[in-house]
Parts: structure tokens; sequence; C-alpha cells
């Protein structure tokens, strides 16, 4: 836990004060590799469009297949694939890649995509995401560079007053990519990729056998693949995108539990690997299982909380005990517990907002719940890990207990009203 | 004239205020200097409210000094012998063993409905499981194991106004490094580390006399949760709060760069 | 109680009397565009003469509101020239061509629609114009763009960007910050030294040639499998080259294995990584001799050097200095976090980053058809007779000379 406090002062010390690495912005445009761009989409009917026409109005070279949008229509059962058909036919550099037999997890559909695309690099977009026009041109900059194996851009979100718990993920946002990631990425450590706004070069995910249909975190365990094989991970704070955050704390439980399961099976696989790793330094090293660690902490705050009640009834009391204790405890429980609303506080100033952080206190409410989910998301990973191991060793290739558990997006925010409408249907 | 720009939010930072930050630490060193020579004053100065709002809440009281406890003992940190506690008359409360097990049997089936209610947000449900388990555990303690709270009333003051004090070195470190360093102007830096500061005496003080009087009035099992849920946990949200809106205002204030 | 719920009261003000309760702005049609001041300008210029009605000749004053609030600017309907001294504050929309001669003071941007030819030692905010020519010792404090070409006399110094929508030529030694067009040429124009294509064409693998592969690779060193190849076909392959040939063959299953003594090229001492197949990670320094060739991508933990006429196919990463010899090829991009040296005659295909000073020297070729640049996070250090396709920026400035 004290190693998290650290990490968190230094993230923030380093991301306000420090120098800040622009991932090879200055000459964002001036490299253009070959992009596909992979948007696994699973009854998003209410975003499908949005998403669609802003990388058709995207600032990149689009001839001779430079540039593909591959829709991995992935089982909806909605209108999803008349979107993706009317683009198609529209634009040749949409591909539309339908699958009524899926549904088994955005894993499986990003391998689906991932064979059809083409080009040198691979992008993928999240159905809900709203990327700049010029968000493409940033994400492939930092590829000039052999070292970097992926990149991941900001995401931000869109909905942010629509309620307490969006206004909260706001400022999460806002602090674990303001200022966590872009530390991370100053320090040569390791920026997690986080499934979307981000991609990864061709050769590389070839290399390291594609994604992992096994996980339910497609996103960390690719990141955490390439950085223990040698690449590193760009982070580009100025490639910015908006997503849909969700609205409801039944929402909120299954996407929460979702990247905790999926973190930490994560954690159960590579954790050796990076601790073995022959090219990371031991403070990279570190990093890395502290970032694989990261959905553990609530539970360990759990567990210090139970500790707590325990050591109130039937602790020591000699009083200079007591004493000694009460500085430590005082002193973890607020300068360390602070260290990560630290940094959610200072992103605010570093975005230039302003009276949003007088809702930091109301963190309070996300935390209690953090503790809750993440506890029972241990315990399920650890039934989901075994299972795993047991589908891999009879080599079956779906994997039964991934499958989309899916976010419901409801397409509130439309970009400047551009987006193209379909003709409703007859029997809508 | 120039036009105002702005710099890329995703590739700015901020020159350190080094001297600001000076100010903070030596701020802190005073404090310390304060907590290990003066700090009867503050106590003396708590006290007195103290017996001024026990006196109004009708609690009767007497006052006492803890006896000194010598460096060796106090390490890691040193502090000065003594203080001001309050002894009170105590009303001890115990249920039944099976009084005890059909409250335990009736939280667990609250417990268990408030998980399931849909109306209830998940962070509240979660707040309330725990301060069940809290209960129950009161429960259990004060009647299998003993009617006696598991540690000497008289020194919950003490305990509180040691945690109090070192609170206030806490906030200073906290600023001097979390905001003294932020560009901004150094009073409002100054205000808002004042406005910790009191609020963390208002604080302390209220919460012993408060305790106190829960002690007094509603008993030993009330005392023990609201002992441990007034303890140590709840001066990390007041300093949250106070830091935002230093930040919030710091903010406000922060100007851009001018060029073309 | 109330002390703890008073903790979250600025909160639950802010919710619902909310003042910062919307997302972070962010321009979805925002794209990259190195002439966005003056584009930005231009369209201020027009926004405001679409209110105020004009003449069609000759010459007026107006006041139009731009982007500092009410200003005068003056519209010029023909050509205009300003004689020595001259002194203007307000900006200038010149319709026709525009002259000056020495010492001029012009205070307002300067908008003119054909051509712009500048004496010496003027004093100019900001300058945009069908084609410019900026006289010697010009000091602008803002940006330079021109829609065709910019030619630039010794001695300027640009505070701010410097764009053109064809073509920039620096005559002599400037003081810039950043230069961006399809072409960039410092001093003279410079003929590229060989075919690129030629030092870099890739080797075709036959059949026979995967056979010696696969039957040596575990038996001999690369350099051995190289020279074999050379005695049997007649061709030179780069040692490199038969590393990425044998991971394309399956005979390197991982992703990072670690190349034994064999396996690495003679002049790599230190621990070497080969990553993806086509990727060797060195953890030292590296001098590469003379006419080497390098396949693939090249991570140096150390320092890089190269003895002359050096090509490498594909990017290059160095954690430390990079000193490129004279004539080295470099087919995709070079990134460094120390200083970059690249000697006369160096060609790089794309972009070339330092995160230290950048010394480039006279004969030096980089990027290809408008994409490609040099950045440096400290100074760019450039000699005449240098062509670059695309951009160049220097955090602090970009400097151009006879020799540095």
């Amino acid at each position: 836990m004290s190693a998290y406090t650290l990490r968190h002062y230094l993230f923030y010390w380093n991301r306000l004060f420090g120098r800040q690495r622009n991932s090879l912005q200055d000459l964002a445009g001036y490299y253009l590799p070959s992009v596909s761009i992979i948007v696994p989409m699973h009854d998003e009917e209410a975003v499908a469009d949005t998403i669609l026409e802003l990388l058709v109005t995207m600032d990149y070279p689009k001839d001779n297949g430079w540039y593909e949008v591959i829709a991995v229509n992935d089982g909806s059962k909605d209108r999803t694939g008349i979107f993706i058909d009317t683009y198609a036919e529209r634009y040749p550099f949409i591909k539309a890649i339908h699958r009524p037999d899926g549904g088994r997890g955005k894993s499986d559909a990003l391998r689906v995509g991932t064979e059809a695309a083409n080009n040198e690099i691979i992008l993928v977009f999240d159905a809900d995401y709203q990327p700049t026009r010029a968000c493409i041109k940033r994400l492939v900059a930092p590829f000039r560079d052999p070292e970097f194996g992926m990149v991941m851009g900001r995401v931000m979100p869109i909905n942010t007053n629509q309620s307490l718990m969006t206004r909260m993920l706001d400022l999460e946002r806002s602090g674990g990519y303001q200022v966590d990631q872009q530390a991370r990425y100053n320090l040569s450590l390791v920026p997690q990729y986080g499934g979307t706004v981000g991609g990864i070069r061709r050769q590389v995910l070839q290399t390291l056998g594609g994604w992992d249909v096994y996980t339910l975190a497609e996103d960390t365990d690719m990141t955490m693949r390439c950085y223990y094989n040698g690449w590193r991970i760009a982070y580009v704070n100025v490639a910015e995108c908006y997503e849909e955050s969700v609205l409801s704390w039944k929402e909120r439980r299954a996407q929460l539990t979702r990247w905790a399961v999926g973190h930490n099976q994560c954690l159960l696989s590579h954790s050796g690997a990076v601790i073995k790793s022959p090219v990371l330094s031991w403070f990279q090293k570190i990093d890395g299982l502290l970032l694989l660690g990261v959905y553990l902490v609530p539970v360990l705050m759990l567990l210090g909380l139970v500790l707590s009640i325990i050591i109130y009834f039937f602790g020591a009391y000699w009083w200079w005990l007591l004493f000694a204790a009460l500085v430590f405890t005082l002193a973890y429980n607020n300068i360390g517990n602070f260290a990560s609303f630290n940094e959610v506080g200072i992103s605010v100033v570093l975005d230039k907002r302003g009276r949003v952080i007088w809702l930091l206190p109301w963190s309070l409410f996300n935390f209690f719940a953090n503790v809750w989910l993440c506890t029972g998301a241990l315990i399920k990973s650890l039934i989901v890990h075994g299972n795993n191991v047991t589908s891999k060793a009879n080599g079956e290739t779906v994997n039964g207990s991934v499958k989309w558990d899916k976010t419901v997006k409801k397409g509130i925010h439309k970009h400047n009203g551009k987006v193209t409408k379909l003709p409703k249907q007859k029997d809508d | 004239m120039m036009r105002r720009i702005y710099l890329h939010r995703g590739l700015w930072s901020m020159q350190p205020q080094i001297l600001h930050m000076a100010i903070g630490a030596l701020f802190t060193l005073l404090v310390a200097l304060f907590l290990v020579y003066r700090i009867e004053l503050l106590w003396d100065f708590q006290k007195t409210i103290i017996q001024k709002l026990l006196a109004f809440a009708e609690v009767p009281y007497r006052t006492t000094r803890l006896p000194y406890v010598d460096l060796k003992q106090g390490i890691p940190v040193y502090y000065q012998p003594g203080g001001n506690t309050f002894i009170i008359p105590v009303k001890y409360q115990v249920l039944g063993p099976n009084q005890a097990l059909l409250a335990i049997a009736v939280l667990v089936a609250l417990g268990f409905v408030s998980y399931r209610f849909k109306i209830v947000p998940l962070p509240f449900k979660v707040l309330i499981l725990f301060l069940l388990t809290l209960i129950i555990a009161t429960i259990l303690y004060t009647t299998f194991v003993s009617a006696l709270p598991p540690h000497t009333i008289n020194k919950l003051a003490i305990d509180w106004q040691y945690s109090g004090s070192i609170i206030l070195l806490l906030i200073a470190v906290i600023f001097t490094f979390s905001v003294f360093p932020v560009k901004g102007p150094l009073w409002v830096k100054l205000l808002w580390l004042t406005v910790a500061f009191l609020y963390a005496i208002t604080w302390n003080t209220v919460r012993i006399s408060v305790v106190l009087s829960s002690l007094y009035y509603l008993g030993s099992f009330i005392f023990l949760l609201a002992h441990y849920l007034t303890g140590i946990y709840i001066d990390f949200l007041y300093i949250v709060a106070i830091y935002s809106l230093a930040l919030a205002h710091l903010a406000r204030l922060e100007t851009s760069e001018v060029g073309w | 109680m109330f002390l703890g719920l008073l903790c979250f009261v600025p909160g639950l003000i802010e919710l619902l009397r909310a003042r910062d309760p919307g997302p972070l702005s962010v321009d979805l049609d925002r794209d990259i565009d190195e002439r966005y001041f003056s584009r930005a300008f231009r369209q201020y210029l027009n926004r405001a003469l679409a209110l105020t009605p004009i003449k069609s000749s000759g010459t007026e004053e107006i006041a139009v509101s731009m982007n500092r609030g009410l200003e005068r600017l003056k519209v010029v309907n023909e050509d205009l020239h300003l004689a020595s001294e001259t002194h203007y504050k307000h900006s200038l929309l010149i319709r026709g061509n525009l002259t000056t001669e020495n010492n001029c003071r012009l205070e307002g941007e300067i908008c003119v629609e054909q051509t712009c030819i500048t004496g010496k030692n003027n004093n100019i905010l900001a300058l945009y114009g069908r084609e410019v020519h900026l006289g010697e010792n010009n000091i602008v404090k803002g940006w330079v763009d021109a829609e065709e070409i910019l030619e630039i006399e010794p001695n300027c110094t640009i505070g701010s960007r410097v764009t053109a929508g064809q073509r920039i030529s620096l005559k002599g030694d400037a003081d810039l910050k950043a230069l961006a067009a399809p072409v960039i040429v410092i001093g003279d124009d410079i003929e590229p030294t060989r075919p690129f294509e030629d030092r870099l064409a890739p080797p075709q693998w036959s059949a026979d040639l995967d056979r010696l592969v696969i039957t040596n690779f575990d038996t001999q060193t690369i350099e051995e499998i190289g020279a074999y190849i050379e005695r049997s076909v007649g061709k030179s392959i780069p040692y490199s080259n038969v590393l990425r040939r044998a991971n394309q063959l399956g005979l390197i299953e991982k992703p990072l294995i670690l190349l034994n003594e064999k396996q690495r090229p003679h002049f790599i001492k230190d621990k070497t990584w080969l990553q993806a197949g086509d990727t060797i990670r060195v953890k030292g320094d590296v001098n590469i001799p003379t006419g080497e060739r390098i396949a693939g991508n090249l991570i140096v933990e150390g320092n890089l050097s190269t003895e002359p006429a050096v090509a490498f196919e594909g990017g290059v990463h160095v954690n430390g200095s990079v000193d490129l010899g004279a004539g080295a090829v470099l087919a995709k991009s070079l990134v460094a976090r120390g200083n970059i040296t690249l000697n006369e005659g160096c060609i790089i295909e794309q972009c070339c980053d330092a995160d230290g000073d950048l010394y480039v020297k006279s004969g030096t070729r980089v990027g290809n058809s408008g994409t490609g640049g040099l950045s440096s996070r400290k100074t760019v250090f450039i000699e005449r007779n240098t062509l670059i396709k695309g951009k160049i920026y220097g955090e602090n400035a970009v400097k151009t000379a006879q020799k540095i």
C-alpha cells in the first residue's frame, strides 16, 4: 500500500512539475503509416452512426487502402448491421464484417477484425467513442519510433452532467489519464493500453500471438505482453476522444467487475513474466507489478477496515504503543489515502477547470463501491482463471466464461448533429 | 500586442513554486516545534472549550492529567508529558446472549434486504453493510467478551487530543507538498491552510465533547460505535474537502501564456 | 455529524447549481494545421470585411473587429510600396503586391494577396502573402506564411511558425522556431547523392537460400551463413537479414530471444535481443563499421555511432546520443533521447526526433513527399545545402549556419 502511495506522489510531482514527453507529437501528421481501425460492435445502434461518421471525416489519407475501417458486427440483435452496411456501401474504405454467431466477447471480435486488417498499424475504437479529427494522426505518430509497440490516447467522458456517477467518473478519468498515464509515460514506465483509442503495431500483435480470447481484459493482457517483451507503450495525451460514461450503478458494477476480473487474470498470468523480463529495469518491473495489482488495493483496504475493527476491540492498548501506532495510522490514513485524491485534484488544475473539484469528497462513495466490487471480482477472477487454464489445456478455441458483458450505450450526445440518420424501418 | 494562446492541456506543466513550498516547509517546522514544546497551550484551550460544551450538555465530569511518558516510550515521536483528560460516570450496557443473537439475526436480515433493495445505490449498500458489521462486532464484544470497552475511557480524550494535534502537522505536510508548489498566489494557499487548521481544531474539540456526551447519555454501546466511526478516519474527509476548495481557487486564478 | 456532512456541502452546491458541469471542451473538427495562425488571421479578416462594405479601388482605412477587439485596418486595392523608415501601427490588407524598403516597422499583421518583398532590417509582427521574399536582417515577431513560395534572406529572426504551401528557401543564417512546407531548402538545392532504393533493395530469398539458412542456422554464425550465401549465389546478404529470414522461416519462435555470439553481428559486443524477428535491441553502445547494412529496426540502449555509408532498412531508436556517419541511409525514422548528429550526405526517409540537440550537416536530405521532418526538444542546428521535405521544429530554436 505504501508503494502505491509513493507511486501516486511521484506521478503527481512528475506530471505537474516534470518535463513532459510529448510522444513525438512535434511531427504529428508528418508520419502517416497505413492504418486499419477496428470497431467491434455488439448491439450499438444508438451510437454506431456517430463513430462511423467521425471515422469517415477523419483527417488522414484514405486512398489505396492506406486507411481502412473494419466494423465488426458481433452478434448484434438490433440494427447495428444495417448501419454498418450503409456506410460500407457508401465508403470503399469501410469493411463490414457480420458474425451472426458472434457475441463471445470483445477480444474475439477483435481477433476477427484483425484477421481482416491489412495495414501496418491497428487501432481500436469502441462504438461509443468520438475521436477528434486529428486523433489518428496523433495516435500513429509515436509508431515511427521502433521501440513503441502500442499507443493509447486520452479518454474523456462526454455525458458528465447526467448524474453524480458521471461526474465522479469524469474526475476519475481526469486523474487517471491526465496525471497517471502521462506520468507513467514520462517516467518510461507502463502506460496502459485501455482497449480503445489506441492500437498496436500489426507485426507486434502477430508476433505475440494475437488477442487473447480467454481474457476479459485483452487490453491489459496485450499491454503486459508487449511490455515484458521489450516494446514500450506510448501515451498520447493530446489524442483526445470522448466516451459515453455509464449512468447507473448497475452498469458500473458490470463494467468495473469486468475490468477487475480481467486485470486480476492478467496479474495471475503475467506477474512471473514481468519479474523475469530481461529487458525491464527493476523500477519498470515494480511499476508493472503495481499496475497488475491495482484492483487488489480496494480489497486490501477492506481487509484494513476489518482488521481495524478487530484491533479496536482486541488490540493491545499499551498507550505508548497506541501512540506510535496512532502516528503511523494517522499519517498513512491521511497522507497515504490522500495521494490518489491529489492526482485527481491536480488533473483539474492541468485541465484548467474549476469548481468541479468541489465534488472530490464525494469520490469516497465511489471508493466504497470499489471496495465491494473489487473484492467480489477477486473471487470471480480466481474461478475464471482456473477455468481458462483448463480450457487452454484442453485446446478449446472458445472460452465459455468470456462473453460480451455489455454496457448499454444511449447515444445521447451526437457529434455536432452531423451524423447520418438511417430511415426508420417499417416495423419501427 | 500579442494574442492570448492556450498551450494544449495535454502538454503543459508548471514550474513548482519553490519559494512557496519553502514557506510551507517552514510553517510545517513551526507547527512541529509547537507540537513538541508548546502543545499544552492548544490542549488547555481545547479543555476550556470542551468544559463549556460538557457543561452545556449537562454532562458531569472531572479533569485530570495523564502521567509523563518518556522519550523511549514515545518513540518514534517525542511528546509532552500528560494532557488534560476527562473522567465521566459511565452507563454500561450488556445484552443477554439470546437477545444478542436475535439482534444479530435481525441485523443480518436487514443487511440482506438493503443489499437486495434496488433503490439503494451501491455505495450506500456497502456503507450499510459496513455499519452493520461494526454493530454486530460491538454486540458480540459487549455480550461475549466484556461489558467494559476495550480501553479505559479516561484515555480516550488524551488519545484524541494527541491525534487532533498530530493532524495539524499532517495537514501542514500535505499542503506543503500538494498545494504550496502549485502555481498561484501565496495568500490563497495560506488562507486555505488556516481554514484547514481551524477546521481541524474545531472538529477535534467537538468530537471529544460529542463522544463523551454520547457515553454519558447513551451508554457504552453507542460510545463504542461513535468512538470508532468518528475516529481517525474522518479527518481525511475535511482535509480533502478543504484541499479541493483550495485547488479550485488556484485553478480559477491560473492565467495563460501570451504569444502568437 | 454536522462538521462531517459539511465536507460534502461544496460538492452538493456544485451538483445542484453546477458551474462546471460540462465535459472538457474538445473541438472534434480541429485538425493538425501548421498554417493555423495565418488561416485564423485571414478568417478574421474575411469575417470583418464581410460585415464592413469597402471600396473596390484605392485605399481605405476602416475599423474592424479582430481577435484583439476593434482595431484599424488599412485596405489597399492596388500595389503598395513603403519607403524606408515607414512605421505602421495597424494591420494591412493589400490586394496587389507589397514592397518595402529598409528599416520599416509594421506593428500589425499584414496580408498580401500577391507578392511581398521586404527590404533589409524590417520589423514585422506577422506576414502572409502568395509569394513572400523576406529581406536580410528582418525580424518577425509572429508567423510568416506564403501560399506558394517563401524565400528568406540571411540573418532573419522569426519568432513563430514559418510556413509555405509549396517551398521555403533559406538563403543563409537564420534564427527560427518551426518551419513547415513540402520542400524546405537551406542554402542551395542539393541533388540526391545516390539512388536510395538501390542501397536498400530487399534481398530476394529463393528456396535454395532458405535451405542454406535452415541447414546452417543452428551450427554457424550468421556472418558465416552470409558469407556462405555470398559464395554460393554471389549475393551479399546483411547479417541482420539472415536473422530476419530465420525468424520468417520459424527458426526463432519466441517474441524476445537473447542472441548468442554466433547470432549477433561481430560489431555488437553487448547483450543483444531479437524482438518480433525484425528488431534488434542492444544493451550498450554500438559502433557500426563502414558500409554495413542493418535489416529491420534497431534499438540501442546506449549510444550509437556509425562510420560512413551505413544503411538501415528499418527505424532506429537510441537511448543515448547518435552520430550518423557521412552518407548514411535510413529507410524509416530515427529517434534518440540524446543529441543527434547527421553528418554530410545522410538520407533519412521519414522523421528524425531528438530529445537533445540536433545537428544536421550539409548535403543531408530528410523526408519524402512532404512527410518527414526534424524535431528537437532543444535546438536544431542546420548547415546550408540541406533539404527537408516536411517540417523542422526546435523547441528552443532552429538555427541555420554555413558551418555548425
